[in-house]
């Protein structure tokens, strides 16, 4: 399992899922970075099996993640498992 | 300038269960159509636009509607704005009358939903939906929004049991639509008691799925009576998903300026209610006030959702940002349960990119 990649602009700006533009500043180029630390805002349980969380990144982006064993207000790391984020314990 | 007015408006009945032979998107569009005509008085001859918003039509499009439709049109729309769709079609048919581009438009929103097609359109949504969620052991838009009402919970301090009220209230309104898949009285009790779908959502707090269709006339007043569009606005994409999907951007355009009217005017309200939390955000963006005190008016009674909103009729895929509009202009015109309304709101919303609706549009009616 690798640990999830977002987008970040020349300028630094991080977003996920991928833009065209930087919303901020208009730039084209983009290169993947590690998506870091992030805090499990909220978590629920669907009916059909998985436990999803809202992940607030230190760097910015909110990921929506599976998010089996993870209690909300839990610091987290994403994975990338299948192309699926997946909040795991640090 | 002519004035547009809305001269007619029509269901094609939503179902469950359709024939799969039988009923297909297009015969649900052509019977949404036909009424729609019939309630104007306005033979098909005189239409000369059209608009259409469906997820299921493809490969087809406005184009070959009005091809199958036998309607020769020099206004044609196709539209791929989900919940806000049948809002923004009628902000353009409207100028397309007063421009004179055209004078007699018909707009159409709606779809078949079998199983599987219903969890086609889910999964495949958008390419972000494709890549990011639907991998996730999760059905279509319920979770994003049981962590949205989680996150209006704790804005709000509100409860399972305060959100309830708002399928209860519009279950009472739904008995009086004959067209409402459920119509039977629904309790808090039962509410409270029902399978939860993802916490804090149940059943209860999510549209059932069925197909079906709608549409309005849209003409000039000097052709036909109808009921006059004050004011539309619009507001789509308006934090770029990195908000908390507790704003619809309703509250930053002037509609209430534009209509010359203010929340305390309106008589009636159709309010986008694909999931009780939004109905709450979205009327505190147009200034309604306070959730308490709505939730306090909604169960003494106050107008909303008179069809029984979504969560009691149904959710037609597309048709959904139609839906209102047809319900309203049946009580403007008094055809409904609701006396004397003479000021309207009718909102839209959807289009879940990722994390929440991007499009939001609202329109003030007047009968």
């Amino acid at each position: 399992m690798n640990e999830l990649l977002i987008s970040v602009c020349a300028n630094g700006h991080a977003v996920f899922p991928p833009r065209a533009l930087c919303p901020r500043c208009g730039s084209r180029d983009w290169h993947e970075e590690p998506a870091g630390p992030g805090t499990a805002e909220q978590v629920t349980t669907h009916r059909a099996g998985g436990r999803i969380a809202s992940v607030a990144l230190d760097s910015g982006p909110t990921v929506v993640a599976r998010a089996d064993g993870i209690e909300p207000g839990s610091r987290v790391a994403l994975t990338d498992r299948d192309g699926a984020p997946r909040a795991v314990r640090p | 300038m002519t004035s547009a007015v809305i001269a007619g408006a029509a269901e094609s009945p939503y179902t469950r269960h359709p024939d799969p032979v039988t009923t297909t998107t297009e015969s649900l569009l052509a019977d949404a159509f036909v009424r729609a005509l019939a309630s104007a008085g306005i033979d098909r001859a005189a239409v000369d636009g059209l608009g259409v918003t469906s997820f299921t039509l493809a490969p087809d499009h406005a184009i070959d509607l009005a091809w199958r439709l036998g309607v020769r049109v020099r206004w044609l729309m196709d539209d791929a704005n989900g919940g806000a769709a049948g809002i923004n079609m009628l902000q353009h048919a409207v100028r397309a009358i007063e421009a004179g581009d055209a004078s007699t438009i018909v707009l159409l929103a709606g779809d078949r939903l079998l199983r599987d097609e219903f969890a086609a359109l889910v999964d495949g949504y958008n390419r972000a939906t494709q890549a990011y969620l639907a991998p996730l052991p999760i059905d279509g838009p319920n979770t994003d929004f049981a962590l949205l009402t989680q996150r209006h919970m704790g804005a709000t301090g509100l409860t399972r049991a305060d959100y309830g009220r708002i399928p209860v209230a519009q279950r009472r309104w739904a008995a009086g639509n004959p067209l409402a898949v459920y119509r039977e009285p629904l309790t808090l009790e039962e509410y409270l008691a029902a399978p939860i779908v993802a916490e804090p959502l149940c059943r209860y707090d999510c549209v059932p799925v069925v197909s079906g269709a709608d549409a309005l006339v849209v003409t000039s007043a000097d052709r036909a009576p109808g009921i006059r569009v004050r004011a539309i606005r619009t507001s789509y994409n308006p934090d770029g998903q990195e908000g908390d999907g507790l704003h619809t951007g309703l509250a930053e355009v002037d509609l209430w300026d534009a209509a010359d009217a203010a929340p305390g005017d309106i008589d009636l309200a159709w309010v986008y209610d694909d999931y009780p939390a939004m109905v709450l955000v979205q009327l505190a963006d147009l200034g309604f006030g306070d959730e308490r005190r709505l939730l306090e008016r909604i169960d003494a009674g106050w107008p909303l959702n008179t069809s029984g909103g979504q969560l009691s009729a149904g959710q037609a895929g597309a048709a959904g940002g139609m839906h209102g509009l047809v319900e309203v202009v049946r009580q403007l015109r008094g055809e409904g349960q609701v006396v004397n309304a003479r000021l309207a709101l009718v909102t839209g919303y959807g289009m879940v990119l990722y994390r929440y609706g991007a499009c939001a549009a609202a329109v003030v009616l007047e009968g």
